[in-house]
């Protein structure tokens, strides 16, 4: 009798603990977003929120605000990061969960821990004292700071996540199934592509998509490789877009926010607010793969 | 004069230094229903996957001796275990649909095979669904996810996915042990029917199933084959005591 009270009196001083650190998570998350929130609502007072995506005009000076290019430039650098990443990051994970020696495998799959613990910082640091040069080189242009490297850098930087989190899609469809495949004569190849990566089809989405979040949320290697022009890439041809300087909805932030005051901290803000309903946006499908994911299983 | 579909000679498997299967000799006769028994961990499972080389898949396996099929030697290193595969098929303990609709996963290993034209896949679907006794179920819903289904259902779409590739063999391991009674008599009334065609290997751990629905059984014992008898020999008349022991329930 003692004792299941004092297990029943555990299990609800446990309880408390977790919904205390709960609360704790929520409030902080709550208060983040209500304070960016009301630091942008000045900026609203003088420009219609429609303008303010849609403008290209940013010019603190003349009370001009516009994010129009750097939403632009997110999205350049986001997709083509995409483009780049996730494929050679699926490769890997196919790599280290279907084909590679055991040995072989765990010893790629902690290079990419690695690559995942490296601060941001460093890899700007590496885009542009290798990456920009080199960029300059190759497409024989005047300045190497382009949307492409840090295209490029982002690649980089999502393939941590893509690599590790498909790995253990991968890793997590039941042995019964390979098996059954493998049993009607199919090969491993054909194995791996039409039963596993369709069984672990959420798993390795949701991946995708943090390696979407994470590219669009970067800020510090993107600021110190993109080269931060405040104009419009120009979009025809693409290769000229990607081939000039560009800044995004992040580097707009960190590039300003030091001097800002006023409705110009408040455009700002409001950058902020932006950039946060994308990733939203970006969380929401995560939520509803994962869904899609329960499910089927 | 009965067909001998698998000659096994002098068959040692080894896990490692763990000697699962130990000097097995025996003769599995084509089109018949051969049942392997024996407690959990004598090695039933491990003779089924040598006879379609699914042991391959485990790390640090080896195997010596003979298994013959038709006179040739699967064990050997030039075998093509895919066409292997796709001769001896195989049902698993659990349902393991893939998470695709009926239709594909009957289309699955044809299509495998390089079979893409539309109307001879329809047709095996059909066919394979008919064998299985399983059309009249699904036929209004092929295209629905298979995971869906029920156990019983799941475990008959395994065999009618196994059906399609046209197989010679079908290796069964515990088949009905994830099912209830009235799927358990649909398989195995199933069993019956499939044996005129096909050669059924069927692992067991119930003594009523073994005795209803094969011709012939294999007592297993740590690896080795106690007793090899037709079915209603070891039933009615089993010649070592240690079988006797088994069926009747003395212990394993
Ligand atoms: N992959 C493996 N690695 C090492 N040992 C194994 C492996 N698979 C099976 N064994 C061992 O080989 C022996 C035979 O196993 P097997 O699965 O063939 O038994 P079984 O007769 O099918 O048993 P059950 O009735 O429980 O399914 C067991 O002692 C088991 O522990
Ligand atoms: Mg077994």
């Amino acid at each position: 009798m003692n004792g299941i009270r004092t297990k029943l009196r555990i299990d609800a001083i446990f309880k408390t603990i977790v919904f205390f650190f709960t609360i704790v998570s929520v409030v902080a998350l709550a208060a983040i977003l209500i304070f960016t929130l009301l630091k942008a609502i000045p900026l609203f007072q003088e420009v219609n929120l429609i303008d303010f995506i849609t403008s290209d005009v940013w010019s603190p000076s003349t009370n001009q605000f516009g994010i129009a290019s750097f939403i632009v430039a997110s999205v350049l650098t986001t997709i083509l990061a995409c483009l780049i990443g996730i494929p050679i990051g699926l490769y890997t994970a196919i790599f280290i969960s279907e084909i590679a020696p055991k040995k072989i495998a765990s010893l790629v799959l902690f290079a990419v821990e690695i690559l995942a613990s490296i601060p941001s910082v460093i890899y700007g640091f590496f885009g542009l004292t290798v990456m920009v040069p080199l960029v300059q080189q190759l497409f024989n242009i005047r300045s190497g700071t382009t949307l492409f490297t840090a295209s490029i850098i982002l690649a980089l930087m999502i393939l941590p996540t893509v690599v590790s989190l498909s790995t253990s899609a991968l890793k997590a469809v039941p042995k019964t199934i390979d098996e059954g495949s493998l049993a009607l004569g199919a090969t491993k190849m054909q194995t791996i592509l039409k039963t596993k990566i369709p069984y672990a089809k959420s798993g390795i989405l949701t991946s995708c998509l943090l390696g979407l979040g994470r590219a669009l949320g970067e800020t510090m290697a993107v600021m110190l490789v993109a080269g931060n022009a405040n104009m419009m890439p120009q979009l025809f041809p693409i290769s000229e877009a990607y081939l000039s300087s560009g800044r995004t909805l992040t580097g707009n932030i960190i590039m300003e926010l030091a001097y800002a005051s006023g409705i110009h901290e408040a455009a700002l803000f409001a950058t902020g607010v932006v950039l946060f309903i994308f990733v939203c946006i970006i969380n929401i499908v995560i939520l509803r793969v994962k869904k899609r994911g329960v499910a089927h299983s | 004069m009965e067909e001998i579909k698998f000659d096994v000679k002098n068959l040692n498997l080894f896990y490692g230094d763990f000697q699962a299967l130990k000097n097995l000799n025996i003769e599995i006769k084509a089109n018949r229903v051969t049942a392997l028994i024996g407690p959990s961990g004598c090695g039933k499972s491990t003779f089924l996957r040598t006879l379609n080389r699914m042991n391959d898949l485990v790390d640090g396996v080896k195997t010596n001796g003979e298994i013959r099929m038709d006179g040739k030697n699967i064990l050997s290193d030039k075998v093509n275990t895919i066409e292997l595969r796709t001769k001896v098929g195989m049902v698993f303990q659990k349902p393991n649909p893939f998470p695709m609709s009926i239709y594909d996963n009957i289309a699955y290993g044809p299509r495998c095979q390089g079979i893409k034209d539309k109307k001879v896949l329809d047709e095996l679907v059909e066919s394979s669904l008919k064998a299985a006794a399983l059309w009249d179920d699904v036929k209004d819903r092929l295209n629905k996810n298979a995971m869906g289904m029920s156990g019983g259902q799941q475990q008959r779409l395994c065999i009618a996915r196994a059906i399609a590739m046209k197989p010679e063999v079908i290796l069964m391991d515990e088949p009905t042990s994830a099912l209830d009674p009235i799927a358990t008599q649909k398989i195995e009334e199933l069993i019956d029917v499939l044996k005129k065609e096909y050669t059924i290997l069927i692992v067991t751990h119930s003594m009523q199933q073994a005795s209803r629905v094969s011709d012939d059984t294999a007592f297993f014992l740590l690896g080795e084959i106690v007793e090899f008898d037709t079915t209603l020999n070891i039933f009615s008349n089993p010649k070592n005591k240690k079988t006797e022991e088994y069926i009747t329930g003395r212990f394993g």
